[in-house]
């Protein structure tokens, strides 16, 4: 422990240096030449496309969008002291976007089981630096190849509506939404990173497990991803502005002796490493993971089933909320229904996956919960917001506020440039999802207030649940609870309530089973206390929260206590699973220290 | 199936070292032992447990018409741990008529080990796969026990040969000091060569660069750390023919280290030259069908030898009950013209000044790596052996290979075609010539250029071959000019080509290449002559439509039409 100390103090020198650098480079935002490189390449060559690009028989392109992403990551990953991996990339992650028809209908929106038209298409990669001649060349390419495949497209969309003498009015959602044409830079100073620091750092925390032989898998992750993000489009509007993104994750586990896999994980997801806590206080953190892993490991299993009331406490709590508001079918996301061609060249309009999208205006919720996006909200109480942005990802300004559910009442979806059927323009929710690979583009939230009324302390929740438990004739009531260290994301206890003396027994082994967004409706109860959740969200069907998604920031209360829900245990190994032989982890040292004491 | 593509890796020995002075090697045995102390106490123990660790280095630039668009630096460790239950008569990999899974495959453990030598961070991760891997196959073992399937169809022959352990462990290599600048200019320089045909869409040049360290370490005392590496330039350019088909020409250079390149003026001439030989290529007529007389070039034929014969002498899958078995009982027949002889011999490390990559010291099972008369004077006399016996071959002959978390099964390594009466050119063209007129032939064809090909020896699939010339020429009986015509790949079946081989040319050459198989992708070469082949068959090769872009590229300096 006393070298680790050691250590950690020239770890905190490294932090403040960081602090130090970010005033520095903390000067008036001016546009490097960089910028100026890459953003002429992508105007020139949309001008020459827009204007030039034309065959017999297909019409000129009426909307061309060209997006680069110019990245820098360094990914550094470290087990017991020791680097399993550190490495740094540039890339520039780019996307066309090419339509061709009107903003009423294009090619886009629509399947058709027409065969494709089996032609090569040449592509070359975009250059790594600021190479105005290579990025004219990707963009050149790529926009040719996508001027014949949206042409192609359309011209079987309209040979259909034509053939099949579909009336326009039966046509009711617009292909593609007019939004004001915007130009904005937002000025950005890439947080300067020190390799060498992050794999002492990486190293020293990692380290901590060498003392825990009870653990029997750990690592360290630190991803950092740089980048500036341009986008042009031929309406005329351009914007600039950076995307980043640090994660660290700390990862454990171990086994029960009935073989049940026990793992832990934190996770950090911020913008800049200066945003993470110090070295002091992760590696308490660490101590604290690695503390309740082992008591996991003695506590009892959870063997019944259980249908009743759950207190659900901290972070998991906004997740649990996050996960059914906005990831999977039934989000508060729009959903655009694509136009089809199915047998005998019939056309109709896909089914919606998503029931929300027919019930704006119904309640959808209980009567106590509003929800909100906020996206220009930078701070809460303090806490930098990872879902704030100014501008989406299709050069949208949202709304400074928009109610999507109001006292239950589902009022709107968040949507970009597609119209769906309810939402037929965008609210600039045409986000950025995530992932070390690259950027791609999802709608989604930024930054969502879920407020509620009839709050309670959440000590009365508890009170509550007990209460309640009591009603249905049940010795216990559960209470989910995030353990109390930092991050986005973090391990997460099961305890059994007794309802007669409130004492809370830990238990393992547990799952939910079947919870839903009905869950939510059966008069869900709130805490009067509210916690900042920063987090990565999956977009379209992801569901859990990882390493990649949307940049999301939910203000949300901390507890909440749902009045049915069942829980079940996992199955258990009928077989040993346990190692068969001990850790070897230690053994020297112990081995080293025992032949001191025999010595002495 | 099994495919060879172009690429290459060679190998480097140094002065050796004892095993106590390297450290992962070290880290590796400690845990080794403490592993097979254990759980040699279980009812049901391990008899043999092997770790190998590929410890790479790699280094990768890659340009397209100028511009630098990708550059990738990395560093691994890969563990690969095999554990074995039985006995050498009898253990958890045994075949066994009906079983569909390739048993060493389904027996091999893998997983990333840290870069530093950290004892307690390597053995954590050593710990955790010998535990999963012995698990795995003491439950294999003891279904296998019980299945009286297996003892029915028993071929009596043991699962895993005996070998005398080994100790070789070289000195680490030296990391060579790459210039990021001096490469990517010249990768920009081989692309230029093509920017200013406006008729090229797609130009590539890229530099790998890998240096590995293997390491072997077994319980029966084998103690292995050997250095490997490569530096090669690859060059891809597409165009597109008069009739809209997209023709990829590949070009590469290997050597030892990147300073060992060829030098940068021969690797421009050269690809100035290709891009003379596109502009013919783009008017060339697409090749017919055909079947008759033909000439390989010493690269098609060391293809052509890897493709129909390589792949038939791998002991193990002579063993497979899936397999053609093509050779298996065919000892001691004639399978060549008298006049051939093949060898394999992994410890060849170079050749006419060309370094081979298939060399190495010890093979991927720490056994010594052998040379191996496969063939002499025409006749088949043995096979590539791993640790997996057959019939009258039951030790390796050092030709156990794998890819990284691959388990090793018997592999090609440095394959040489040699003829005693090895002729010259013009001979080899007369021979062609005359066969075609005794066959009505108006035309012969001479494959000169190849990039790789494929061969399928199971009993479920047709026993083919395919090879994918980039570069063919037909050569008139008439004395008309030869011809170059594109669309052309070579096909047949191995015992029908190899009787129809009739004569070698005198001047042998090297092909360089990756060859993929059960085993992963490991890098192989071949040492061939030309050779007469009296009837090939050939087939139109895949067509690709393309369609010029509609604007011209916007930076190009010149066009033309």
């Amino acid at each position: 422990m006393k070298n680790r100390t050691d250590t950690y103090r020239r770890a905190k020198g490294f932090f403040c240096l960081f602090v130090l650098g970010l005033f520095i480079g903390g000067s008036a935002w001016t546009q490097t030449s960089d910028d100026k490189i890459i953003l002429s390449a992508m105007q020139d060559e949309l001008q020459r496309n827009f204007t030039e690009l034309y065959a017999e028989d297909m019409d000129r392109p009426f909307f061309i969008g060209y997006t680069i992403a110019d990245v820098r990551t360094v990914n550094i990953s470290a087990t017991l002291g020791s680097l399993n991996y550190s490495g740094k990339n540039s890339m520039k992650d780019w996307h066309v976007r090419l339509m061709a028809g009107d903003y009423k209908i294009n090619d886009e929106n629509f399947y058709s089981s027409q065969p494709d038209e089996a032609v090569f298409r040449y592509q070359i990669p975009m250059p790594v630096d600021a190479d105005y001649d290579g990025i004219r060349r990707s963009l050149w390419l790529t926009t040719n190849n996508l001027f014949f495949s949206a042409s192609r497209n359309y011209k079987n969309k309209m040979a259909l509506i034509e053939d099949k003498q579909i009336l326009a009015s039966d046509l009711q959602i617009d292909d593609f939404s007019r939004e004001p044409v915007i130009k904005r830079t937002i000025p950005s100073t890439p947080e300067e990173i020190n390799i060498e620091d992050l794999e002492k750092n990486a190293r020293w925390l990692s380290a901590i497990f060498r003392d825990y032989p009870e653990i029997f898998s750990s690592s360290v992750q630190m991803n950092v991803f740089q980048s500036t993000v341009y986008f042009v489009n031929s309406e005329g509007s351009q914007t600039v502005f950076p995307f980043c993104m640090a994660t660290l994750t700390i990862q454990a586990s171990t086994m029960a002796d009935d073989s049940d896999n026990l793992s832990s994980d934190i996770v950090y997801v911020t913008r800049k490493i200066s945003e993470w806590p110090t070295m002091d206080k992760l590696g308490e953190e660490v101590e604290v993971m690695i503390s309740n892993l082992v008591k996991l490991r003695e506590t009892p299993r959870f063997e019944e089933d259980y249908f009743g009331p759950v207190l659900v406490i901290g972070e998991v709590a906004a997740e649990t909320l996050e996960r059914f508001l906005f990831s999977g079918n039934d989000a508060l996301i729009a959903n655009r229904e694509t136009l089809q061609s199915g047998n005998q060249r019939s056309v109709f309009y896909a089914e919606n996956e998503n029931s929300l999208q027919s019930k704006v205006g119904k309640p959808i919720l209980g009567k106590n919960m509003t929800i909100t996006a906020e996206p220009f909200l930078r701070t809460y109480k303090g806490i930098e917001l990872l879902g704030n942005f100014e501008v989406d990802a299709e050069a949208v300004v949202p709304p400074e506020k928009l109610v999507l559910v109001e006292n239950g009442v589902l009022k709107t979806l968040l949507n970009g440039r597609t119209p769906s059927r309810e939402v037929p323009n965008s609210n600039g929710h045409m986000r950025f999802d995530y992932s070390q690979g690259g950027l791609t583009k999802a709608i989604g939230p930024g930054v969502i207030r879920i407020s509620a009324t009839d709050t309670m302390p959440v000590a009365a929740l508890k009170e509550e649940l007990i209460s309640q438990a009591k009603e249905l004739g049940l010795d216990y009531a559960i209470m989910i609870k995030s353990l109390d260290v930092g991050g986005s994301d973090k391990p997460i206890n099961f305890y059994k309530i007794d309802v007669n003396t409130g004492e809370e027994i830990l238990t393992r082994a547990v799952k939910l089973r079947n919870l839903s967004r009905h869950s939510f409706r059966r008069a869900p109860i709130f805490s009067d206390e509210v916690l900042v959740h920063n987090t990565l969200l999956p977009s379209g069907q992801g569901s859990g929260v990882g390493n990649s998604g949307i940049p999301s920031s939910f203000i949300v209360p901390k507890a909440v206590l749902l009045k049915e829900v069942e829980i079940e245990s996992y199955r258990k190994s009928l077989t040993s699973l346990l190692p068969l032989i001990e850790n070897p982890v230690g053994i020297e040292r112990d081995e080293e220290k025992a032949f001191s004491q025999d010595n002495e | 199936m099994l495919f060879f593509v172009f690429f290459s890796l060679i190998s480097y020995g140094n002065p050796q070292l004892r095993a106590a002075d390297d450290q992962l090697l070290m880290v590796l045995s400690e845990e080794i032992n403490r592993e097979m102390d254990a759980l040699s106490k279980l009812e049901t123990p391990p008899y043999y447990i092997d770790y190998r660790v590929d410890d790479i280095r790699a280094r990768a630039y890659k340009v397209s018409f100028g511009s630098l668009v990708a550059e990738n630096e990395s560093r691994s460790r890969g563990l690969t741990a095999v554990v074995r239950v039985g006995g050498y008569d009898f253990d958890n990999t045994h075949d066994f008529k009906g079983n569909y899974a390739m048993p060493e495959q389904m027996e091999v453990y893998s997983a990333i080990l840290p870069l530093e030598d950290n004892p307690d961070a390597i053995k954590q991760v050593l710990w955790r796969i010998t535990d999963k891997a012995y698990k795995n196959a003491a439950g294999t073992y003891s279904s296998l026990k019980n299945n009286e399937d297996i003892t029915r169809n028993d071929t009596g022959l043991p699962d895993f040969s005996k070998e005398e352990p080994s100790v070789y462990v070289e000195e680490p290599a030296i990391q060579e000091a790459i210039d990021k600048e001096y490469w990517t200019d010249r990768l920009k320089d081989y692309t230029a060569v093509f920017s200013d045909d406006s008729l090229i869409f797609h130009c590539e040049a890229g530099l790998n660069i890998l240096q590995a360290r293997k390491y072997f370490v077994s319980t029966e005392g084998t103690r292995i750390a050997q250095n490997t590496g490569y530096a090669q330039v690859q060059f891809m350019v597409a165009i597109q023919h008069k009739e809209g088909t997209v023709l990829p020409l590949r070009k590469s250079y290997t050597a030892r280290t990147a300073s060992e390149l060829p030098a940068h003026d021969v690797i421009l001439k050269e690809l100035k030259a290709i891009h003379g030989k596109l502009t013919e290529m783009r008017q060339a007529p697409l090749a017919e069908p055909y079947a008759g007389p033909a000439i390989l070039s010493p690269a098609a034929a060391g293809v052509f030898f890897h493709e129909i014969f390589g792949h038939r002498i791998e002991g193990h899958r002579l063993q497979s009950f899936d397999d053609g078995q093509t050779f298996k009982e065919k000892v001691g027949d004639a399978v060549l013209p008298k006049h051939f002889q093949v060898i394999s011999d992994p410890g060849l490390k170079e050749w006419n000044g060309q370094y081979l990559i298939g060399e190495y010291q010890y093979d991927d099972q720490g056994v010594k790596a052998q040379r191996v008369q496969v063939v002499e004077n025409g006749l088949l006399k043995s096979f590539l052996m791993s640790r997996r016996p057959m019939k009258e071959f039951t030790s390796s002959n050092g030709h156990g290979r794998a890819q990284a978390s691959y388990a090793p099964v018997s592999r090609q390594s440095n394959l040489l075609i040699e003829s005693s009466r090895g002729l010259e050119d013009e001979d080899l063209r007369k021979m062609l010539i005359k066969a075609c007129k005794k066959q009505g032939r108006e035309y012969g064809y001479y494959f000169k250029e190849v990039v790789g090909g494929l061969t399928f020896t199971d009993r479920y699939n047709a026993n083919v071959f395919n090879i994918n010339p980039t570069e063919v020429y037909r050569i008139y009986v008439d004395g008309r000019p030869d011809e170059l015509v594109i669309g052309v790949e070579l096909i047949g079946t191995p015992l029908t080509m190899f009787s129809n081989i009739l004569a070698a040319g005198k001047k042998q050459d090297v092909f360089t290449g990756f060859c993929g198989a059960e085993s992963g992708h490991i890098p192989v070469s071949t040492i061939a002559p030309a050779i007469f082949v009296e009837k090939i068959e050939t087939q139109k090769t895949p067509e690709y439509e393309s369609k010029s872009p509609l604007l011209p590229n916007p930076t190009k300096k010149k066009t033309e039409k």
